[in-house]
């Protein structure tokens, strides 16, 4: 256990670390909301998501990163590139939405259109990060 | 822009891993510049030329 504990604290980067201990503490936080508050259950699905990315993540980030540079200025660049490709087709997706509403071919509400927007963005940046790692 | 890179890593018998470290770059960002797919910033291109113990031009050459 001692050598376990050993190497954990050799291979982990401190910054991951502290970042794996945050999420454990959040995920704890919302075990115990659900346990011994009275409480909305959507809290403790917040709490409970949001420690469980920052273990898993702060994992990845350490095996993949270690203590190499996460970003360096090619990746900030094509970060803030796809950044902008992404918003240009989030704005003709909205484009799209409103055309669509407006002449009453597919009636939205205010959830779905958020839930678009979010999803366009998260999809698109990401795949044209890739991309522009790739090219 | 084309660049010599990689003959002047060649000549110091350094991988990539160890020049990108050494740059505080990732090494993707340095097999990039070798293939001539990623132009540096000014700032890297001059940590470059200190690291190899030449100048900028001895390391990029600008073709119009």
């Amino acid at each position: 256990m001692g050598i376990m504990r050993y190497n954990m604290s050799v291979n982990i980067p401190k910054k991951y670390r502290n970042r794996i201990f945050a999420g454990a503490l959040i995920l704890l936080a919302g075990i115990f909301v659900e346990f011994f508050m009275q409480f909305d259950q959507i809290i403790t699905i917040t709490l409970v998501t949001m420690g469980t990315v920052l273990i898993m993540f702060g994992i990845l980030y350490a095996f993949r990163y270690g203590e190499g540079p996460v970003q360096d200025e090619r990746s900030r660049k094509i970060g803030s590139i796809s950044l902008s490709y992404s918003w240009v087709i989030t704005f003709f997706v909205l484009t799209g939405i409103f055309w669509v509403n407006y002449f009453q071919i597919v009636l939205v509400d205010v959830n779905t259109v958020i839930a678009i927007v979010f999803f366009t963005m998260i999809i698109t940046a990401n795949l044209f990060k890739f991309w522009f790692r790739r090219k | 822009m084309k660049n010599t890179l990689k003959v002047w890593r060649a000549k110091r018998d350094i991988t990539q891993e160890h020049l990108a470290d050494e740059m505080e770059v990732t090494r993707q960002t340095i097999n990039a510049i070798e293939r001539g797919k990623y132009d540096p910033s000014i700032k890297l291109a001059f940590r470059m030329s200190r690291y190899f113990e030449c100048s900028i031009e001895d390391i990029f050459l600008y073709e119009e």
